[in-house]
């Protein structure tokens, strides 16, 4: 009853956080709530399906992996004596946030699924945030055709396993586009967001099983 | 651990992974999991694949050198 107690007061105390980080910083922020409260308030309400014992050993490595980024991400900005931004700061709940997504379903999902899962939702946000920014038009089209080619990827590399490595040539063109502005935070950022995801899905669209052990 | 999940299901009307992953409850990922050997399962879902294979834990699964 006291633990149930606590966590209820630390809950409210989280939430209140959020709001006012949301409020003053930026909508960012909104992801940190969504991230602790969506899902386990659906479960809870039994929308979706509850963890199995599997799952939640998962949900904690995949945890430690994301406190693990955040630790490097810390390191860097140290080592590139970045000044400390409302960017930097988004950074530290949205890397570790989408890594983790990443990990979890990296682990638990068998490897089509994921790539479908994975390829075809940054595929999608691409396209839409090219067409949400630049409706139909020329400029629009080709700022929505590395979505494209990402979602082409997805849709390959379940079937041809070697298709897989067209991720790594992503990420070269990625590393290419974003290493020499590295000097901003915002860069690293979606390098980051952009890197994750691709080179996940490079080692699960190679590899048919992975080989780890619970 | 050794285990012999695989052995049992075909024993039992070759039930699928993914009955018996209905049938404990947990996702069918688990039930290959365990079946591999990547997933220890813990006692309460050993307890509920023996009931459901009709087995003992001790058949089900077995401690091996090191363990």
């Amino acid at each position: 009853m006291l633990l149930k107690t606590g966590i209820l007061i630390f809950d409210v105390f989280i939430i209140i956080l959020s709001v006012s980080l949301i409020r003053t910083a930026g909508g960012w922020y909104s992801l940190l709530l969504l991230g602790l409260y969506l899902f386990p308030s659906l479960r809870m309400l039994r929308l979706i399906p509850g963890f199995d014992e599997r799952e939640m050993a998962i949900d904690n490595l995949s945890s430690n992996m994301a406190l693990g980024i955040s630790f490097v991400l810390a390191i860097f900005y140290i080592g590139m004596s970045y000044t400390l931004t409302i960017d930097a700061a988004i950074s530290f709940i949205l890397i570790p946030f989408v890594a983790k997504a990443i990990f979890f379903s990296g682990f638990t999902l068998e490897r089509k699924q994921l790539v479908s899962i994975i390829g075809r939702s940054v595929g999608l946000i691409f396209v839409g945030f090219a067409l949400f920014s630049r409706g139909f038009s020329t400029v629009g089209l080709i700022e929505m055709l590395p979505g494209i080619v990402i979602i082409i990827c997805t849709e390959l590399s379940p079937r041809y396993r070697w298709f897989g490595l067209s991720y790594l040539f992503l990420i070269g063109i990625a590393t290419w586009v974003y290493l020499p502005n590295f000097g901003r935070i915002t860069s690293v950022l979606v390098y980051s967001l952009f890197v994750i995801p691709f080179s996940f899905l490079l080692v699960r669209s190679l590899m048919n099983t992975l080989n780890y052990e619970l | 651990m050794k285990n012999r999940l695989k052995g049992f299901r075909f024993k039992n009307g070759e039930m699928t992974q993914d009955s018996i992953a209905r049938m404990a409850a947990v996702s069918r990922q688990t039930i290959i999991a365990v079946e591999k050997g990547k997933f220890n399962p813990s006692v309460k879902l050993a307890l509920k694949l023996a009931n459901i294979l009709h087995c003992t834990v001790e058949e089900l699964f077995e401690l091996e050198e090191g363990d």
